[in-house]
């Protein structure tokens, strides 16, 4: 049953998976509770703009898109703040227009773009070496982050009027923050694509969140579940040789709505 | 001679070119327990928010302690309106009052902010549930909570917005005998849209609807309050079956 680990591609598309459990673990449960779901999902799409770059300028796009992430990021969360209209109406502006440049450039770029859908819709298979030394120096820096600045992250996602009476700069941590979905974006892209890296950032959170009260046990119970089902959707995937990242969002998917379920029926005894 | 905690000057403040806040001048002392009262929109959150320094006017001085706002901001405890909170958010009563302990960036929460937290909620008499998680408690409760966030950062004047408005009847009472415990530490300020219960409690009064009118003593801003004051009449008559002022 376990034959197929002993492919170069497999063991690292599974140490993939790994990475991108720690990404969505911690950044998708700040994503969750302090509901940026909907600009996650923008700073996601805009960042197709750099990957679109990235094959203009014949470089890895993945290095493309982090930059290019965090610029829209911050673009969708500061520009509200001085122009007049609503971070809503930003998060729309960008989330297109990023695909869009995304598209120009990869027209503008001499030849083809033959792995382009892997960027769209994931492909865990083919992650090279190099992306993963990328991955885990991504990870590294959002833990070092959160580490370091939970206090903050956890008192402007609670109460952010509060946070700014103690003297907490809402503004610079909710860039800060952003930042970091930016970065878990370009951790996620590669395993189930920009179209799907939403389901990773918010599902095994919103899971978690069912089943704890305590925000580290929340973060760590998401990292579990983010391993143990991406890894089971890669496998299914490889079993009935589907999209592996769309089966792992439906396994996701899957999951959270049994979760749900158990929840209920644990609750159930106790209302009775 | 009691200390000006607050000195506000020649306030101005309009959002989108509509005026919130015209020409207030307010002093409030450090032992004064005032509430503020004026129909919604009034621009009572506003004022709040200005002396604490999230919203700088448009004219005028603001002085806190005879300092700039944000400079006085630790001796500011805030309570804010409890409706716009999440109650699943995953945290627990202890966690939600250590906040109120924040240093600053890479400053961990010391041995001292753990006692000072304990100490807070004991004030207010919520200390057996500070493993709770606030989604599990009444409106009350969390009330009681978010005071004890405030009362642990030791501040010298009080801000309550709107905090009577989501707690029943019964809490209402208990919620009074504990500002009335807490007035002699600090001074106190909150702001309603009802002054039934709150005229009955506090000592002096201000109303706010735009500009601020008969600033003073519970039973002669009364007056000042059914002449000048543009409010609806039935805020203060109110039809509850109590008495609005106390015996004099």
């Amino acid at each position: 049953m376990l034959e197929f680990l002993q492919y170069q591609f497999m063991q690292n598309a599974f140490i993939a998976a790994i990475l991108v459990s720690i990404a969505c673990g911690v950044v998708g449960t700040y994503v969750v509770i302090k509901k940026i779901v909907f600009i996650s999902g923008g700073i996601s799409h805009a960042a197709f703009g750099g990957i679109g770059l990235g094959y203009l300028w014949g470089i890895n796009p993945i290095l493309t898109a982090i930059p290019f992430s965090i610029i829209s990021a911050i673009l969708m969360g500061g520009v509200s703040k001085k122009v007049n209209i609503s971070e809503d109406t930003a998060i729309g502006i960008m989330w297109s227009v990023g695909m869009a440049l995304g598209i120009i450039f990869i027209n503008l770029s001499p030849g083809y773009a033959p792995d382009l859908f892997s960027y769209l819709f994931g492909s865990i298979l083919t992650v090279p070496s190099s992306d993963l030394v990328i991955m885990l120096i991504l990870d590294l820096i959002i833990i070092f982050t959160v580490l370091a600045f939970n206090r903050e992250f956890m008192a402007i996602s609670f109460d952010e009027e509060f946070a700014q009476v103690i003297g907490v700069r809402s503004n610079l941590f909710y860039m800060v923050l952003l930042g970091l979905v930016a970065l878990s974006v370009v951790v996620l892209i590669k395993v189930v694509g920009i179209i799907m890296v939403i389901a990773l950032l918010t599902i095994p959170a919103a899971i978690s969140k069912q089943f704890t009260y305590n925000l580290r046990n929340l973060m760590i119970l998401s990292i579990g579940l983010g391993m143990v089902l991406t890894s089971g959707g890669l496998w299914l995937s490889y079993l009935f040789d589907l999209s592996s990242g769309a089966t792992i969002v439906i396994v996701l998917g899957i999951a959270f709505v049994i979760a749900s379920l158990l929840k209920k029926s644990l609750e159930q005894p106790i209302k009775a | 001679m009691a200390k000006n905690a607050v000195v506000m000057e020649g306030i101005f403040y309009e959002i989108n070119g509509i005026k919130i806040l015209e020409d207030i001048n307010l002093t409030i002392k450090e032992n004064d327990f005032l509430a503020i009262i004026g129909p919604n929109g009034g621009g009572k959150s506003t004022l709040l928010k200005i002396i604490m320094g999230l919203l700088k006017p448009q004219k005028g001085t603001v002085k806190v302690f005879g300092h700039l706002p944000h400079e006085s901001l630790h001796k500011i405890g805030y309570l804010p309106q409890i409706t716009h909170f999440e109650t699943d958010f995953p945290i627990n009563v202890f966690e939600t009052v250590l906040m109120g302990r924040y240093h600053g960036p890479l400053h961990n929460y010391s041995k001292d902010d753990e006692k000072s937290v304990l100490k807070s909620l004991q004030n207010v008499n919520m200390l057996d549930y500070k493993e709770q998680q606030i989604g599990e408690l009444s409106g009350g409760q969390l009330q009681r909570v978010l005071i004890a966030r405030a009362l642990t950062r030791e501040p010298q004047i009080l801000l309550l917005d709107e905090p009577t408005a989501s707690i029943d009847p019964q809490m209402q009472k208990n919620f009074y005998e504990l500002l009335s415990k807490l007035r002699n530490e600090m001074a106190v300020v909150m702001v309603s849209h009802d002054i039934g219960v709150v005229s009955s409690y506090v000592e002096t009064i201000a109303c706010l609807n735009r500009r601020l009118f008969s600033h003073g003593p519970v039973e002669t801003a009364k007056k000042g309050l059914e002449e000048a004051y543009k409010c609806p009449i039935d805020l203060i008559a109110h039809g509850i079956p109590h008495r609005v002022l106390r015996e004099h």
